[in-house]
């Protein structure tokens, strides 16, 4: 009977340690700092973007809030020039996820398969437009 | 007053021949390989040409490299740009892309051509003949696109599994 009950304890105890180790790792993972996510920014998107001028994508300062496809300068695919999209955390974060989901036929075939990165660098973008 | 010109010029052809010795970013410099670019893709004769004209030379193997490439320090400089550009994107070694990464380049490709943002405007300073007019950005772009369509739907078109190679 002593027995069980320190096995009871001891497994409620390390269920107990594992949840919290557990939640601890996942807010970690989806942590929104606009730090981190200038550091992803740089890693991940600076290949095709900039923050303030046209390379292979448009200029991504201010971008956060803005409707899809509105960067005068820029020639966005006609799927995106017509699109009713305001880029904001859900959006963004499908658009990173998978671009087709939320604009079908767009130019842009790029995934950021890490949810983490996702939430840094859309938390760095919401920083830049002052949001 | 004419002696230290001719000891000034003496010195820095030296400097240039000794130079021109040493290759910082490797053996680039060979001309003349004619490579297929964009093997595996379906391009049209048309478009392959403009292709061929504005973009081959920084990104393939088929670079042509003029007398001034082989004269130090324009030999390292042209090297450099040479080897960073096919390491973006070398279009000699298409058919050992995967289906993601040259998904990413053909829309990589019709954005920079469509938005002017290739060729670079310094490169078309010396290369005239690389310049595109709109009905040629555009006919690009729309090859792109094509192009994209017909991987997504034959995913597995062309698809050689192993990793591109990247030297020179």
């Amino acid at each position: 009977m002593q027995h069980n009950w320190t096995n009871l304890k001891l497994r409620t105890t390390l269920t107990i340690l594992t949840g919290v180790a557990g939640a601890t790792i996942a807010m970690a993972a989806s942590a929104k700092d606009p730090g981190r996510g200038r550091d992803a920014f740089e890693r991940r998107c600076t290949g095709c973007h900039a923050l303030d001028k046209i390379r292979v994508g448009p200029p991504l300062r201010g971008v956060y809030g803005r409707n899809a496809g509105k960067d005068a300068q820029f020639m966005y695919s006609d799927a995106v020039k017509a699109a009713a999209v305001t880029w904001d955390e859900a959006t963004l974060d499908r658009w990173l996820t998978d671009t087709e989901s939320v604009i079908p036929d767009n130019d842009m075939a790029f995934r950021l398969n890490d949810p983490a990165d996702r939430a840094n660098i859309i938390a760095y973008l919401r920083q830049l437009s002052g949001k | 007053m004419l002696k230290k010109v001719l000891i000034a010029v003496g010195v820095a052809a030296v400097v240039a021949a000794g130079g021109s010795l040493i290759h910082p970013f490797g053996p680039t410099a060979v001309s003349g390989t004619n490579e297929a670019i964009f093997a595996g893709a379906q391009i049209d004769p048309e478009t392959l040409g403009v292709v061929q004209r504005a973009c081959q030379n920084c990104h393939s193997q088929n670079t042509e490299w003029p007398w001034y490439s082989h004269v130090a320090p324009v030999s390292w400089l042209l090297a450099r740009d040479v080897q960073q550009a096919r390491l973006h994107m070398n279009l000699s070694q298409w058919q050992n892309y995967s289906t993601d990464e040259r998904l990413r380049l053909l829309s990589a490709i019709g954005s920079a051509v469509r938005n002017r943002e290739m060729p670079p405007r310094r490169y078309l300073l010396v290369h005239p003949e690389a310049r595109l007019s709109d009905g040629e950005r555009q006919q690009i772009y729309r090859w792109t696109r094509n192009e994209r369509r017909h991987i997504g739907i034959n995913p597995r078109v062309g698809l050689v599994l192993r990793a591109p190679k990247l030297s020179l």
